[in-house]
C-alpha cells in the first residue's frame, strides 16, 4: 500500500518552503499547513507580494543595494556625504549599518567575499563596478566593512592593494565587531564603535 | 583518584577515550570517526557533567550521527573552538610515545593540543591559519581564477596567524625546557637532560630567525614571496608552521632517530609531567583531568612511587589498570569495569 501523501498543491508549497535557509522538511510542512488556514484574501495578497518582489525590487545600478528604481534611496538622497564609501559584502548589511544611525556616506555591495574554497574569485564580486566609481575621483575615503573572518580579512587586504594607488584614504572598520561575529547580528552600539574606531590599511 | 579496574578488552580505555573526546573533540586512538562507534551502529552520543567550584556545574554533550552536534548546558554550540578545553585533559597512555618518536604531524599535534590548553586564543589562530592555508593552496591550483594579487591578500592573513603560532610555540618550548631540567633528573637520573627543540621550518629564511613579532612577520612574508614560483608549480604551500618540527633530544641526541625504546618512553613521560606542571601553574589545577592507561608496568619501583606521588598533587585522576598498583597507598574510589559497563 502506498503511503498517504498530501494533495499535490500542498506538497508543491511545502517543497518551496523547504528550499529556504534553516527550514527543514517538518517546518516546511507546518508552514504550509498554517497557510491552509489563512482566509483566501490573505493568501491572494501573499501571492501578489511574491510577484512584486522580483518586479519591484532590483539591485541599485550604482551600489548594488536593494532599490525600487534605477537607483536606491541612499544613492538618490542629496543629503548623503558623497566623499565616503563603505564597502559591504551583502545588501542586507546596509540596513544594519543604517539602523546604527552613525554613518552618512554611500555604500558599495560586493556580493560576497573572496572564497577560494568555494571557487569565488575577484571576477565574481562587484569589484569592476567599484573601480569605476572610485576612478571618478569623488571618493576621498573607502571604509572596508567585510566580515572579520579569514575570507573577509583577505578580501579587505585585496581591495586595499588594488586601490592603493588612488588618491584616497582606505580604512577598515575596527574589530568592535567581536571576532568571528557577523555584521548582521551586531547591535547599533557595536557598529558605531566599529565605525569610529576604524584604522588605515 | 579513581581506579578503573578490569581485565583487558572490558572497555576501560573506551571510558578514558570518551572523557578525552569531551575535552578535545578527538580521539587519542584513531582519527577515523567510525572506529569510535559501537559496531554495528554508526553514531555515538556522549554526555558529561563538569563540576569545578566555584563555577556552576556544566553539562557537555556530543552526538555524532550524520553530523556532529555539540551542546553546553543543553544549548547548541556551533564552533568547535567554543567547546574544546572546557576542562583540561592530560594523558599518560601508550600513545604518548608518538610525541617523541611519531611522525612529524603527530609531534606537532601534541604541541598544538598542549598550547591550546595553556592559551585559549591559540586554537583560533590555528584554525584561521589552516583555513587561510587551505584557501591559498586552492588558489595555487587555480591560477586562472585567482591572480597572484589574491594570493598576496591571503598571505597577509596567513602571515598574521602564522606569526602568532610561531611565537606561542617558541614560548612553549622555552617554558617546557625550564621544567624538563627537574623532570629529566627524576626520570633519568642526575646526568641526563631531555629537551624540546622547536624548528620553524619557515623556509631557509627563518630556520634561525630568533626575532620578535615584527621581524618574524617580515621574514615570513619574504619567505612566502620567495617560494611563490615553487608553490605555484607544486600547487601547495611549502613553508609555514604546518611544516614545523618538534624534536626531543636526550643529551643532544635526537630521540626519534637514535633513542632506545626505553629512553623514548621515559622522555615521553618527562614531557607529560612537564606539561602537567605547566598547566597546573597557569590554570586552575583542579580543572585538570588526568587519564592514565597502561604505562606504569614499564617503570621500576622507585619510579612508580614517584609517578603516583606526582600525579596525586591535584586534579581528578582516572587510572585504568587490571589491579591497583602495590605502590599506591592512599584511599581511592574503585570502579569495576566489565563488558563495557561500570559494575556497582
Ligand atoms: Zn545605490
Amino acid at each position: 500500500m502506498a503511503a498517504t501523501q498530501y494533495p499535490q498543491a500542498l506538497q508543491h508549497v511545502m517543497s518551496f518552503f523547504s528550499r529556504l535557509p534553516g527550514v527543514g522538511r517538518r517546518s516546511a510542512e507546518r508552514l504550509a499547513l498554517a497557510m491552509m488556514a489563512w482566509p483566501e484574501q490573505q493568501t491572494e495578497q501573499f501571492g501578489q507580494a511574491l510577484l512584486e518582489l522580483k518586479n519591484k525590487v532590483r539591485p541599485c545600478a550604482v551600489c548594488g543595494n536593494y532599490a525600487e528604481d534605477e537607483l536606491c534611496a541612499i544613492c538618490q538622497d542629496p543629503d548623503r556625504q558623497r566623499g565616503v564609501l563603505c564597502v559591504v559584502e551583502q545588501a542586507s548589511q546596509i540596513i544594519v549599518l543604517e539602523n546604527s544611525g552613525s554613518y552618512k556616506g554611500l555604500y558599495h555591495v560586493l556580493g560576497g567575499k573572496l572564497s577560494p574554497l568555494s571557487g569565488k574569485g575577484p571576477e565574481e564580486l562587484r569589484i569592476k563596478e567599484l573601480a569605476v566609481r572610485l576612478r571618478q575621483g569623488e571618493i576621498s575615503e573607502m571604509i572596508i566593512a567585510t566580515s572579520p573572518d579569514v575570507e573577509g580579512e583577505a578580501t579587505a587586504h585585496y581591495l586595499a592593494q588594488e586601490f592603493a594607488a588612488l588618491p584616497m584614504t582606505i580604512t577598515r572598520i575596527a574589530s568592535g565587531v567581536p571576532a568571528g561575529a557577523d555584521l548582521n547580528f551586531a547591535d547599533a552600539a557595536t557598529i558605531t564603535m566599529a565605525l569610529s574606531g576604524r584604522h588605515k590599511l | 583518584m579513581n581506579f578503573l579496574i578490569g581485565n583487558n578488552g572490558q572497555g576501560k580505555t573506551n571510558i578514558l577515550e570518551a572523557v578525552y573526546y569531551l575535552a578535545l573533540l578527538r580521539s587519542f586512538r584513531t582519527s577515523v570517526i567510525d572506529d569510535l562507534c559501537q559496531w554495528p551502529q554508526n553514531s555515538f552520543v556522549l554526555h558529561g557533567l563538569l563540576e569545578s567550584a566555584p563555577n556552576p556545574p556544566e553539562t557537555l554533550a556530543v552526538s555524532y550521527g550524520s553530523e556532529r552536534r555539540l551542546l553546553i548546558n543543553d544549548a547548541p554550540v556551533y564552533r568547535a573552538s567554543d567547546f574544546i578545553n572546557r576542562f583540561l585533559c592530560v594523558t599518560f597512555i601508550p600513545q604518548d610515545m608518538d610525541l617523541v618518536c611519531g611522525p612529524p604531524a603527530q609531534r606537532r599535534r601534541f604541541l598544538d593540543i598542549a598550547i591550546s590548553q595553556l592559551d585559549a586564543g591559540y586554537l583560533r589562530h590555528l584554525q584561521a591559519y589552516y583555513e587561510a592555508l587551505k584557501s591559498r593552496n586552492a588558489m595555487l591550483k587555480a591560477p586562472d581564477k585567482f591572480p597572484p594579487a589574491t594570493i598576496r591578500a591571503y598571505d597577509q592573513v596567513l602571515v598574521k596567524h602564522a606569526v602568532a603560532i610561531e611565537l606561542a610555540r617558541r614560548n612553549f618550548a622555552v617554558s617546557m625546557n625550564a621544567i624538563l631540567v627537574e623532570k629529566s633528573r627524576q626520570l633519568f637520573g642526575e646526568q641526563q637532560l631531555v629537551i624540546l627543540k622547536y624548528l620553524s621550518r619557515l623556509g631557509f629564511f627563518l630556520e634561525s630567525c630568533e626575532g620578535d613579532e615584527e621581524e618574524l612577520t617580515k621574514a615570513y612574508s619574504h619567505g612566502l614571496q620567495h617560494g611563490f614560483e615553487r608553490d605555484l608549480k607544486s600547487g601547495t604551500t611549502n613553508c609555514g608552521p604546518h611544516r614545523a618540527e618538534l624534536n626531543c633530544l636526550l643529551d643532544q641526541k635526537l630521540l626519534h632517530k637514535f633513542g632506545s625504546q626505553g629512553e623514548m618512553r621515559m622522555a615521553s613521560l618527562a614531557m607529560r609531567f612537564a606539561l602537567l606542571e605547566l598547566i597546573r601553574c597557569r590554570q586552575n589545577p583542579d580543572d585538570v583531568v588526568i587519564l592514565v592507561d597502561d604505562v606504569i608496568g614499564e617503570l621500576d619501583e622507585q619510579r612508580r612511587v614517584n609517578f603516583i606521588n606526582e600525579l596525586s598533587k591535584s586534579g581528578q585522576i582516572l587510572f585504568a589498570c587490571t589491579r591497583i598498583p602495590r605502590e599506591f597507598t592512599a584511599s581511592a574510589q574503585v570502579l569495576k569495569i566489565r563488558g563495557g559497563k561500570i559494575e556497582d
